[in-house]
């Protein structure tokens, strides 16, 4: 017994010290993209070991120049295994198999929940600087963020009205992120309008008859042809002068949340006073 | 001779049918519009919301149904009369896939951002490639099976060609719409779509003018039409560029809609006295008539997503195509 005792006092206990002392970086890998992000804004350079390959494109990845400083992978387990990460972020719901095999063979791996809300993204930006061990970094970005949304401008009656306005004409309703900033910028939502609680559909005739102030829309590939991307060309909705009014995001703000969210969200609000000073 | 009267009725009846279609495709959509006032709102050309839906949204749609319909009526009329068969059709011979696929190409490749007049031209060529494949690979008096096999092989193809440009081309929704060019969509069409079918479809329509007497001779077998003046030979590419032309335009513009070129010669073949000179004009409007009504169903169905209008029309026609497998086994075994 003793010498059990006395082998875990010598073996052991330098282990759990260990990173204290010589300060090893905790290394991280991302497996997903939204990770990916929150990784690049809280994580030393010297944490990161691989990120996905959808963090190098330029249209989904907010911190795609700095992106491309890392290794990417596709998500296959067996690259992520050599790497031998202390710690591997997937997201949520994606790639369920891998996160399972991986957790299989001993390493730890964290999920990151979808931030639709303001609230979950401050939740996520905690998590993550916890699991990288940038506890500081992340409270003072989160402190910053909660005093810029302090900051916002009350709400004034009436309030304009704001389709977000996807190819297809997909649309967000209150309980998404975008409909969440669109309510705190002080615009009314369509799509709330048409009974749309979260994702759902607005048709051309639609959004004609109801004649919002604003469309708000992130081209994810411009230039490029789909028939869903020209719903938002229709010369209906030039005709119907909804075409002045179009607020573009770009798709790499839109697509996962992180401080330039609250960007999104200054923005709304500026073009919302805009609007209702000019009338 | 007998059934003249009746004869010369049935334009008039489909006439009638396909105007009252076209005001309800007007009226009816999944936002109540009232007709009177969007048609005054229009006229006076105030920019008040019903006028616009009026006309930039279901005038186009119903216009484009209209000619599209028409021409794949016209269109499976005038193959059925030139290879003396009633199976064939510009879906099952491949027009329509070859058209697609072109359509497809030029579209999501970005092309036609330059150069619009380019998607209907390369419609045409499309479809006259399929065609002349098939043709030549069922050779000249091929029997019904060999002509549907070699438009199996064409239009599997050109679908899975179709399926291959989409999963390679630049805009991440492209995949998704293989299914809106198989099944066909007039959804959310613009005035512009519109006026680039027309003048292709115009074309195909004005070279099957004064085809009908011909292809009444060339019932009597090729031998005796060719003796009473008829050159098969410049027939047939006749036939063939005003089918691409036509229907080139029309699958540019709504996806392969099926079994309306097959369908509508079929039904009304009968009250023509089985001549296919006198089908030609009562099939495109029959075809209108057919496309329009479809148009109308996918409207007043109520689905989450919408359905597309191919669905009704292959529901519709398919069951009917067996029907017609069945008598023609009857008739040629």
């Amino acid at each position: 017994m003793r010498i059990i005792s006395l082998w875990l006092l010598v073996s052991v206990l330098p282990l759990l010290t260990s990173p204290v002392v010589s300060a090893e970086p905790l290394r991280v890998a991302s497996i997903n993209l939204c990770a990916d992000q929150l990784v690049l804004l809280l994580a030393d350079d010297n944490q990161i070991l691989t990120l996905t390959n959808l963090s190098h494109d330029t249209a989904g990845s907010y911190y795609y120049e700095k992106a491309r400083n890392f290794p990417a992978n596709k998500g296959y387990s067996e690259k992520i295994l050599r790497l031998a990460p202390d710690v591997v972020i997937a997201g949520q719901y994606t790639a369920l198999h891998t996160v399972k095999l991986l957790t299989e063979v001993g390493l730890r791996v964290e999920s990151l929940p979808i931030a639709n809300s303001i609230e979950t993204l401050i939740d996520n930006i905690r998590s993550v600087a916890t699991w990288v061990g940038q506890e500081e970094r992340g409270q003072a970005i989160i402190t910053d963020l909660q005093q810029r949304l302090l900051n916002l401008e009350p709400v004034v009656e009436p309030r304009p009205v704001a389709a977000a306005y996807d190819p297809n004409g997909y649309t967000s309703g209150a309980s998404s992120l975008r409909g969440q900033l669109m309510e705190m910028a002080g615009w009314r939502n369509a799509a709330t309008d048409a009974g749309i609680e979260s994702y759902g559909q607005l048709s051309l005739e639609q959004i004609i008859s109801m004649a919002p102030d604003a469309l708000i829309d992130s081209p994810y590939s411009p230039g490029t042809y789909s028939r869903a991307q020209m719903t938002s060309r229709h010369p209906a909705l030039l005709k119907a002068g909804l075409d002045p009014h179009i607020i573009s995001i770009p798709s790499r703000m839109m697509i996962c949340a992180g401080p330039w969210t609250v960007d999104i969200l200054e923005r709304l609000q500026e073009e919302r006073i805009r609007m209702t000073t000019v009338q | 001779m007998s059934n003249a009267p009746a004869n010369r009725r049935l334009p008039v009846i489909l006439c009638v049918v396909v105007a009252l279609l076209f005001i309800a495709s007007l009226a009816i959509g999944r936002e109540p519009l009232p007709l009177f006032a969007a048609l005054g709102s229009w006229l006076r050309g105030d920019d008040a919301v019903h006028g616009i839906i009026l006309s930039q949204i279901r005038i186009p749609r119903a216009l484009i149904a209209l000619f599209a319909g028409a021409s794949l009526g016209l269109c499976g009329a005038a193959m059925q009369g030139l290879l003396r068969n009633p199976l064939a059709s510009p879906g099952l011979v491949g027009s329509a896939s070859g058209a697609a696929f072109f359509a497809v190409f030029v579209l999501y490749f970005g092309v036609s951002n330059t150069m619009p007049w380019v998607l209907p031209i390369a419609a045409m060529c499309g479809a006259m490639l399929a065609t002349i494949i098939v043709y030549l690979m069922a050779g000249r008096d091929a029997s019904i099976t060999t002509l549907i096999l070699a438009g199996v092989a064409v239009n599997a193809l050109a679908t899975a060609g179709m399926s291959l440009l989409l999963n390679l081309a630049p805009s991440p929704f492209a995949v998704r719409e293989l299914v809106l060019w198989t099944l066909g969509d007039i959804t959310d069409r613009s005035m512009a779509d519109f006026w680039l079918m027309i003048p292709t479809t115009i074309a195909g329509w004005l070279l099957l003018v004064g085809v009908g007497g011909q292809l009444d001779t060339l019932t009597l077998g090729e031998r005796t039409a060719e003796s009473m003046g008829v050159n098969p030979q410049r027939l047939r590419w006749r036939v063939f560029i005003a089918v691409s032309l036509a229907v080139g335009a029309a699958v540019a513009t709504v996806g392969m809609i099926g079994f309306v070129g097959l369908v509508v010669p079929h039904l009304l073949r009968p009250y023509v006295g089985y001549q296919p000179g006198r089908l030609l004009m009562v099939s495109a409007l029959g075809g209108a008539a057919m496309l329009l009504a479809a148009d109308i169903g996918v409207r007043i169905i109520p689905t989450d997503t919408p359905l597309k209008v191919g669905v009704l029309t292959a529901l519709v026609g398919a069951p009917f195509f067996l029907r017609l497998i069945v008598q023609s086994r009857r008739e040629y075994v």
